[in-house]
């Protein structure tokens, strides 16, 4: 049996009347690397928002580390590593006495990890927050999610606005975290760089409109989705009911469809079927999260997967 | 050990990594005995996640092309026990050396370079190879 780090069984939350979470489902193995995307607005930031307790879901049921999140104690959120979207409040604060501050309150605080953060981001800890450049307060953010070497990682856009260096920086501090196989970390974090995504998930979720479109290890994703591209001698059909469809598109004489679960063998039938002809392509996370989310309808036809 | 992989290509990076290493070692660049990097090591210098390399090291041991020691790492198998379906790419490593030369060459005529600009491209990249390299065992050693 797969140990769960996180779950989200139904979870409804509205703001107003933006419906935010609309029953979502997710389910995240220990140990796994997690990346969720979607387009702004899918709830991704919400999601893990309810997942540290900091918004209360509407209806539904969540557990992270085995718990509903508004009842963790004091030794359970220890196990939790966060860092919001918004980055670290208390601009006026020195980066040493946030560090100071917040050290105490975790048992295992890596203060080798801590040194090691501050100097490769060349952070003056004597400076207030509000005097770093934005990388650096971002750094003191992940400082502060990872120093307590959590079991679970949360990430909320851990990278946005960051130059491709500083990006790296932060790369290879979660791996460092991950690398270490007896702990089992788990990390989720969102992103919309799905360059780096690609270099440190090994599950992909994506989000769309407040559900979960489609969840599934990266490489499986590689492997088993294909996007086609029909071309029909006369008129396409007008309908195209096929398992594992993801998305569709026409054009003219051609229909591109972008299916998952089909080897060489089944496209060669497929295309025999409809009388078209096919070509096949392989497609990286970037094309496919765009096929993806790209169109209303297709949101419908992946979740019937 | 020359590895690089492409993290957006529609090709899963594990069976990058796989196909790289089994094409070494069918051309004799891995010899058996040879230890591959660990996992870690692996991890930091191509800056991907370990479960990645682990993925793929786990199916080359499985197909019998690698095997793990206890305690000392990743090894090259005996070449007898590498199985007959990795051996047999032998003839196929030159033909796609061969291969990705014309798709070179085609993209440079394209270009509009002529066979000494396109000679020195490939005298950069090889260097630029050649130095990723050096960088990666000096960045070991420290």
């Amino acid at each position: 049996m797969t140990e769960v780090s996180a779950r989200f069984s139904n979870v409804h939350k509205r703001f107003g009347d933006v419906d935010a979470l609309s029953g979502l489902e997710l389910s995240i193995p220990r140990g796994s690397v997690v990346a969720l995307l979607g387009r702004n607005g899918a709830g991704k930031s919400t999601a893990l928002r309810c997942l540290v307790g900091l918004e209360r879901p509407d209806s539904g049921q969540l557990s992270v580390v085995g718990h509903e999140p508004l009842t963790l104690d004091v030794p359970m959120r220890q196990r939790i590593g966060y860092l919001s979207e918004d980055g670290v409040p208390f601009p006026f604060a020195t980066a040493d006495k946030l560090i100071r501050f917040c050290a105490p309150l975790y048992p295992h605080w890596s203060g080798a990890l801590e040194q090691q953060i501050l100097s490769r981001f060349q952070i003056d800890p004597r400076r207030k927050l509000r005097d770093l450049s934005l990388g650096q307060r971002r750094a003191v953010g992940l400082l502060l999610a990872v120093c307590p070497q959590p079991e679970l990682l949360i990430l909320d856009e851990p990278a946005a606005n960051l130059d491709a260096l500083v990006r790296r920086e932060f790369l290879d501090i979660v791996l460092g975290l991950v690398g270490d196989d007896d702990a089992r970390r788990t990390v989720i974090f969102s992103s919309h760089i799905l360059s780096d995504v690609e270099r440190i998930a090994d599950r992909v979720a994506i989000l769309h409109h407040g559900r979960l479109l489609i969840e599934r290890p990266l490489d499986e994703l590689k492997e088993q989705v294909r996007r086609l591209r029909l071309m029909f001698a006369g008129a396409p059909p007008e309908r195209l009911e096929l398992s594992g469809l993801l998305s569709l598109r026409r054009a003219g004489h051609e229909m591109r469809a972008t299916v998952i679960g089909y080897d060489d063998d089944a496209i060669e039938d497929l295309a025999v079927d409809l009388h078209a002809r096919v070509e096949v392509q392989q497609l990286g996370l970037e094309e496919l999260f765009i096929d993806l989310v790209d169109d209303g309808d297709s949101a419908a036809a992946a979740a019937a997967i | 050990m020359f590895l690089a992989v492409d993290p957006s290509s529609g090709l899963p990076v594990y069976r990058q990594i796989m196909d790289q290493v089994r094409r070494m070692i069918v051309a004799g660049r891995l010899a058996p005995g040879d230890r591959l990097p660990s996992i870690r090591e692996l991890a930091t210098t191509l800056q991907i996640n370990p479960l990645t390399v682990g993925k793929a090291y786990g199916e080359l041991e499985r197909e019998g092309s690698v095997e793990m020691r206890r305690g000392l790492g990743m090894f090259v198998r005996a070449a007898r026990t590498i199985p007959r379906s990795v051996r047999s790419d032998r003839e196929r490593v030159p033909a796609g050396v061969a291969e990705g030369a014309r798709r070179f060459v085609l993209e440079a005529a394209q270009a509009g370079l002529d066979r000494a600009e396109a000679i020195k491209q490939i005298d950069n990249a090889w260097r630029d190879l050649l130095m990723l390299d050096r960088s990666r065992s000096m960045g070991r050693a420290r």
